[in-house]
């Protein structure tokens, strides 16, 4: 055995002179990445890998061309919705041949990230490699990222993405992008605190409306549950959850009859039934499936219900930086005059218009107080229920 | 003729102390089955304790006094108190009774056709079956016409465990059917199942699995009056059955040669104790999910409590497993006051320091 030794002790001088080379052969840079690690990269990162479909996204919103630097995404389509992948594939129909890796979903494969060969993997928060999985990965001479836009999207959305726009060189983009974000929060913020003493109505934000029969998964506190409190609303599941999800008893929630029922789904739902809206759902879909949620057992006789606060929110408007989006029509959901001419609509509009290589399109969000022939019942079942 | 007075005396003392002995032996046993009958009344009552105990708890405020108010005229309380009366804990309370009193006595009877302690509903596969069922009904998106689709994975999952149990029967009859080679048969099916439902994630989108994994989390707000009916009749019409072979079970537990020769058509037994098994399991699981440990400690707890004779054993494990499965749900709900834990967590929780003190401090009745 011993006649290998002087072999392998060869590879690893060349592999240590490699590595000692490598940062004169291209400028490094060090970034901080949301775990908190200081990683060096290059300078200018010739390609980038991606554990995440929905990554793509953020890319197209800084990016006019965003797969121009993409070595390798896992090509989890269902993730991103398959009417915008759809979209983004033929736009840039290099996606469907490039090379792909496991997505965060599937355990890590160390075998397609190294064949993919990126300057540098961008992974998740969530569920990216382990700490020896990142440790060969860098041996192997490919640094390391972490981004998250899911796990705590309000405080990690904007951090996320100057770190994309950092490693793929569009920080002017992003930068101009964040300065609307960072405006259109503002005004918000600014407004609620403005208006002293406002009420905070009480929400209930079921997360994955319909995934099963039972009902009550809800944003506890921290995580999804941020942008309740910051469009100024309380969020009933941050009283008794102290994790950043879990599941309500509904008995509780009948109880608390909270002011206003918001239900968040995406096309996954479909195959459940539950609530779908998003890419590739016309408003009076989306509507007919938020009218199944507000039906169920239990949500039927929530007061909110009866008087027609009843809303539907796209799962991806809260999981990428179009979250101001989702910001925007909570804040009108929950003050309805205080912000009665902010419009959701116009800004996902100069969005789409001035940022997205690939805009986004279908029903982000919805709500039921607008059908007009409902009205006079709902009036109806609120003096029955005041009585 | 002394001699012969004697032995006259002497043989009818025999017979009187024989008759003594025999009226002894009656007294000792009907002392026993009334204990028996006392155990299976006092286990009732104590159902029905945990069951008001149920309905009573909650996160909201309602009184005791409402609930009965409630209960009793639904009219008379407002709105979302009638929706929690009677949506939310009368349903589940009931879910619990059901699916309690189904898995223990599914595991009885399974305990005893298997001749093997270990043995519960899930040990043959059943409940794997149903998971894999329902991820395939998940994963696939499929749905019958005339089906509502909630309706179809709970459908689905119930097919599945049917008919790894009609298997298991199939290959058992194959091969000559022993015990053993029907337990190993039945660990094949579990493995088999496992990595069918593994590879079904595997190869399912996130959407999907995200589906899969909080349908596979036991819990018992799946409730409703639909499912609890349906639940409650299979119950209603299969636990007749298995009271009705108790006395060929308890014979079976002497040992199947014993059993034959009282004149027992072991396999015919086994088979139609396996069919109402799967019956209660498989109904279970298609509306509550897994809850694996009822079914394995609620016999033994029965069994402790009341012995092997399976005329009790069988009712006993029942409400054995219909009190503790209502203890977890009380308890479920208390623990973190707002917030569904998942039951399966709770019955171990409550399940096991009751086992435990029956095995170290075993009432009289025990034989």
């Amino acid at each position: 055995m011993y006649h290998y030794l002087p072999r392998n002790r060869m590879l690893g001088a060349v592999l240590m002179l490699l590595a000692a080379l490598s940062p004169l052969t291209a400028a490094a840079k060090e970034v901080t990445d949301l775990r908190g690690r200081t990683v060096t990269v290059p300078d200018a990162p010739a390609t980038v890998a991606i554990d995440d479909g929905r990554f793509l996204l953020a890319l197209a919103l800084i990016d006019p061309d965003p797969i121009s630097q993409l070595a390798a995404w896992p090509h989890d389509v269902s993730r991103l919705g398959e009417v915008y992948s759809q979209r983004m594939i033929d736009a840039f129909p290099a996606l469907e041949t490039l090379p792909s890796v496991a997505s965060s979903a599937e355990s890590f494969d160390m075998e397609s990230m190294l064949a993919a060969e990126p300057d540098v993997a961008v992974v998740s928060l969530s569920r990216g490699p382990t700490d020896a999985q990142v440790a060969t990965l860098e041996s192997a001479g490919i640094p390391v990222v972490f981004i998250d836009f899911f796990i705590d999207p309000f405080a990690h959305q904007g951090k996320s993405l100057e770190l994309l726009a950092e490693l793929t060189g569009n920080q002017a983009q992003a930068q101009d992008y964040l300065a609307l974000r960072d405006a259109h929060l503002a005004r918000i913020s600014q407004r609620l605190a403005d208006a002293e003493n406002a009420a905070e109505p009480s929400v209930f934000m079921e997360a994955h409306a319909g995934i099963t029969r039972d009902c009550c998964f809800s944003p506890g506190s921290g995580g999804v549950g941020d942008y309740i409190d910051f469009a100024g609303g309380h969020n009933i599941g941050a009283d008794v959850l102290e994790k950043a999800s879990g599941k309500l008893n509904l008995e509780y929630i009948i109880a608390a009859d909270p002011d206003v029922y918001i239900a968040t789904g995406g096309p996954d739902l479909a195959r459940s039934g539950g609530l779908t809206l998003g890419g590739g759902y016309a408003e009076d879909e989306a509507r007919a499936a938020l009218a199944n949620m507000a039906e169920r057992n239990g949500i039927a006789e929530l007061a909110a219900v009866a008087e027609g606060r009843v809303h539907g929110l796209a799962h991806q408007l809260l999981n990428s930086p179009l979250d101001i989006v989702a910001v925007e029509a909570l804040a009108q959901w929950l003050h309805p005059t205080l912000f009665a001419e902010i419009d959701p609509a116009a800004t996902l509009a100069q969005i789409n218009q001035r940022f997205l290589a690939v805009p986004y399109t279908g029903t982000g969000w919805v709500s039921l107080e607008a059908s007009a022939d409902a009205e006079p019942d709902d009036v109806a079942e609120s003096d029955n229920a005041a009585q | 003729m002394n001699a012969l007075t004697d032995t006259v005396k002497a043989s009818s003392a025999n017979a009187a102390t024989a008759a003594g002995q025999g009226r002894a032996v009656l007294a000792a046993y009907r002392r026993r089955v009334r204990w028996r009958v006392g155990a299976l009344v006092l286990l009732g009552a104590l159902c029905v304790a945990a069951f008001v105990l149920d309905i009573m708890t909650g996160p909201s405020t309602l009184s005791p006094g409402e609930v009965v108010a409630g209960l009793l005229s639904p009219d008379g309380v407002s709105n979302a108190q009638r929706t929690i009366i009677w949506n939310v804990r009368l349903p589940y309370a009931l879910m619990a009774l059901l699916v309690g009193a189904a898995l223990s006595l599914a595991g009885a009877e399974m305990q005893a056709i298997l001749n093997n302690p270990l043995a519960s509903p899930f040990t043959l596969g059943v409940s794997s079956a149903a998971s894999f069922g329902a991820a395939l009904a998940i994963v696939l998106g499929i749905s019958l016409p005339f089906l509502p689709r909630e309706w179809m994975v709970s459908l689905n999952a119930f097919g599945f465990a049917l008919g790894s149990v009609m298997l298991l029967q199939l290959m058992a009859r194959l091969r000559s059917t022993s015990v053993e080679t029907m337990v190993l048969l039945g660990i094949a099916l579990v493995f088999v199942f496992n990595a069918l439902v593994a590879f079904v994630q595997f190869a399912s989108s996130q959407a999907a699995l995200q589906q899969l994994v909080f349908w596979s989390m036991g819990s018992l707000s799946r409730a409703n009056g639909q499912n609890v009916s349906v639940l409650a009749v299979v119950l209603a019409l299969v636990a007749p059955f298995s009271l009705a072979a108790a006395g060929k079970l308890t014979a079976l537990r002497l040992g199947e040669d014993r059993a034959r020769s009282f004149g027992i058509n072991v396999g015919r037994l086994r088979f139609f104790a396996l069919l109402r098994v799967s019956l209660l399991a498989a109904t279970s699981v298609a509306f509550v999910g897994t809850i694996g440990f009822i079914g394995l400690v609620g016999p033994h707890i029965a069994r402790l409590m009341l012995g092997e004779d399976h005329r009790f054993l069988l009712p006993a494990s029942l409400l054995t497993g219909a009190l503790v499965m209502s203890l977890a749900s009380t308890v479920s709900k208390v623990l973190v006051p707002g917030v569904m834990l998942p039951v399966g967590i709770v019955t171990s929780i409550i399940g096991v320091p009751v086992f435990l003190l029956l095995i170290f401090w075993r009432p009289g009745g025990a034989s």
